[in-house]
């Protein structure tokens, strides 16, 4: 089996399977052919899974760079981010990635984003040095993500033939139509409208006082001060100058929402690093980097954005923070 | 009660009545007076000087024996702003230094500046530039002798840019009740002389973010271009992306970069996100001759 990977600039081919043995073998033949070129090769896949692949490797396995996706892809929208960053770093050479980041146990907030990310990627991607492969588990996945990965993946490979999808659509109308409502908040949120900039100083002291009584670790407690008071200001200098900020917990979540008039320009907004010599643009890209999930949906009369904090290695749930 | 004023302040305070307003002028001009600080008041003249001063010698305030001393200057304020029926920023800016040598030469402990900004609701020639003259002035007051009490009336659509060139912003109630002291600028700028030094203190966002650059820039003017720009945020709680990018491109622009001193995480980690550099940025815990500026803030 051959990908492939040099009759074009960018190459973005999603690896259809049925079996461990085929993820492992699809996987561990493409990143062969990379490193049979002589090109550097990533592969970014949970940790779990990276065992099987370094099996069909073999000796050459030590030549590949390994990243946990669980990690860096926690939140899918740093993983184009984390790529490109592989593919600045090896300026004179084609790259090779497995990018994997949707598995089934991801939320249907966080299998949205990935969407997004899979679409983005084409877009990000254009022009440069690269092949990317993107697995999919046919026997696991939800025919509606099997549908999804058509559409995103302008090149498809089930381990044995490659073939153009004749599905492939427009990256940023497919980013579009996945961009589905929120589901609403729950009953009881906290739920406080800023409109002015002294308001933000305010609204960072309730968000460190709801995280740590939510038991929030500090240094989690002080990043989504980050992430929030950028979403805030973006808000009030972009989004009509208001926004309605709403906090919750969830299940081994803290949850913080800012619904505001405004609509972004460009969609790709905080996907992608904005040229070096640009001072805009870097904040969402922090939010992104901060928080475990960054959900942005288009209303028709607004944006609203929802960040995810995850709750790990607290023992215990959330404190009710209603109170 | 005194208020927490240093020289080197620039507070926008907001009021919604004229009550309120003299009020906080008298807070703060019997502050200065307490510390053996000279007042210069840029009063409104919807009333007479003779009515603010009744008002003013109501709250205590000594004022006829203050006018005598020099301690207290009062200056109809649209006949200084509004010289020929414009507002004139750069002339404006001019008599900032003009007041500082007074006062040093009469050797009073600082300069207290307040300024009624009613005048700036009219629709005049040069109003437009009123937002560069309030940051240029956050830069002129970094020096750390003078300090501004700028008293804008509020009504919900203040020009927010004129806000944002302060570095801290109160409502008149607020900063004339505080009492016990509870309420302190969100954020402090002064640039020492010996070593030459941006100390900063306090949380920098949106609300302050125009009263910056020219602090910068000021910096630049002091700081030898053969040694790196020195920047203390060991008293700096809070950074946003926009105040840590000023810092970014400072130290592109600066030939030996920036010493970023006491920037401890969480800042630390987000400032080394949005650092691309090249290692001209250098974070560093403290400085041996460290005299801490900062915690005098």
């Amino acid at each position: 089996m051959s990908f492939p990977g040099t009759s074009a600039a960018f190459q973005h081919i999603g690896l259809l399977h049925d079996t461990p043995a085929g993820y492992a073998q699809g996987c561990a033949s493409f990143v062969q052919q990379g490193l049979d070129a002589g090109d550097p090769v990533l592969v970014a896949v949970p940790a779990g899974n990276a065992g099987a692949i370094r099996d069909e490797l073999g000796g050459d396995a030590g030549s590949v760079t390994f990243t946990d996706m669980a990690v860096a892809g926690r939140n899918p929208g740093r993983v184009i981010v984390s790529l490109l960053d592989f593919a600045e770093n090896h300026p004179e050479r084609r790259v090779w990635v497995v990018s994997h980041s949707v598995w089934p146990e991801r939320s249907s907030l966080e299998y949205t984003a990935c969407v997004t990310q899979d679409a983005f990627l084409n877009n990000a991607f254009a022009g440069r040095d690269a092949t990317i492969l993107c697995p999919y588990d046919r026997s696991r996945l939800p025919p509606g993500a099997i549908a999804d990965a058509l559409r995103t993946h302008p090149i498809l490979n089930d381990g044995t033939n490659t073939w153009d999808s004749p599905d492939y659509a427009d990256p940023i109308g497919t980013a579009r139509l996945a961009d589905l409502p929120l589901p609403e908040p729950p009953q009881h949120v906290h739920r406080f409208t800023i409109t002015r900039p002294e308001d933000l100083r305010w609204l960072r002291r309730v968000l460190v006082d709801l995280a740590t009584t939510a038991q929030l670790p500090l240094a989690r407690v002080r990043q989504l001060t980050v992430a929030v008071n950028e979403l805030a200001s973006n808000s009030l200098e972009h989004g009509g100058g208001r926004a309605v900020v709403a906090i919750w917990t969830e299940p081994g979540l803290f949850v913080c929402q800012l619904d505001d008039s405004g609509t972004f320009t460009n969609p790709m907004a905080g996907w992608t690093p904005p040229p070096k010599a640009s001072n805009r643009g870097r904040g969402l890209l922090i939010v992104h980097e901060l928080s475990d999930l960054v959900r942005i949906h288009q209303r028709p009369d607004g944006t609203s954005v929802r960040i995810h904090i995850n709750l790990i290695g607290s023992t215990k749930e959330p404190e009710d923070i209603w109170h | 009660m005194d208020d927490q004023l240093k020289p080197g302040d620039h507070v926008c305070l907001l009021y919604d009545t004229m009550d309120d307003q003299l009020s906080a002028v008298a807070r703060y001009a019997s502050t200065g007076f307490g510390s053996h600080q000279q007042v210069v008041y840029l009063a409104d003249a919807e009333r007479s000087f003779d009515g603010i001063a009744q008002v003013l010698h109501g709250r205590g305030i000594a004022v006829a024996d203050a006018l005598t001393s020099g301690q207290l200057k009062m200056i109809p304020a649209p006949e200084f702003y509004l010289d020929g029926g414009r507002f004139d920023a750069a002339a404006a800016l001019e008599a900032i230094p003009r007041w500082i040598a007074d006062a040093r030469d009469a050797g009073f402990a600082g300069l207290r500046v307040a300024t009624d900004m009613g005048w700036a609701r009219l629709p005049l020639p040069g109003v437009e530039e009123l937002a560069w003259f309030e940051a240029q002035v956050s830069g002129v007051l970094a020096d750390g002798y003078a300090m501004g009490l700028c008293c804008y009336p509020d009504f919900g659509e203040t020009p927010q840019r004129v806000g944002t060139a302060h570095p801290a912003t109160v409502y008149g109630t607020v900063y004339a009740s505080d009492l016990d002291g509870g309420w302190t600028p969100q954020l402090r700028v002064r640039i020492t002389r010996s070593p030459v030094r941006l100390c900063v203190a306090g949380e920098i966002d949106m609300s302050n973010r125009d009263s910056l650059p020219p602090v910068m820039d000021r910096l630049l003017r002091r700081s030898d271009p053969t040694r790196p720009l020195e920047v203390d945020f060991s008293a700096v709680t809070f950074a946003d992306v926009a105040a840590m990018r000023l810092l970014v491109r400072a130290a592109q622009a600066w030939p030996r970069g920036l010493i970023l001193i006491g920037c401890a995480e969480p800042l630390a980690e987000t400032m080394r996100m949005l650092d691309d550099s090249d290692g001209r940025l250098v974070l560093v815990g403290s400085v041996p001759d460290e005299t801490s500026d900062a915690a005098a803030l």
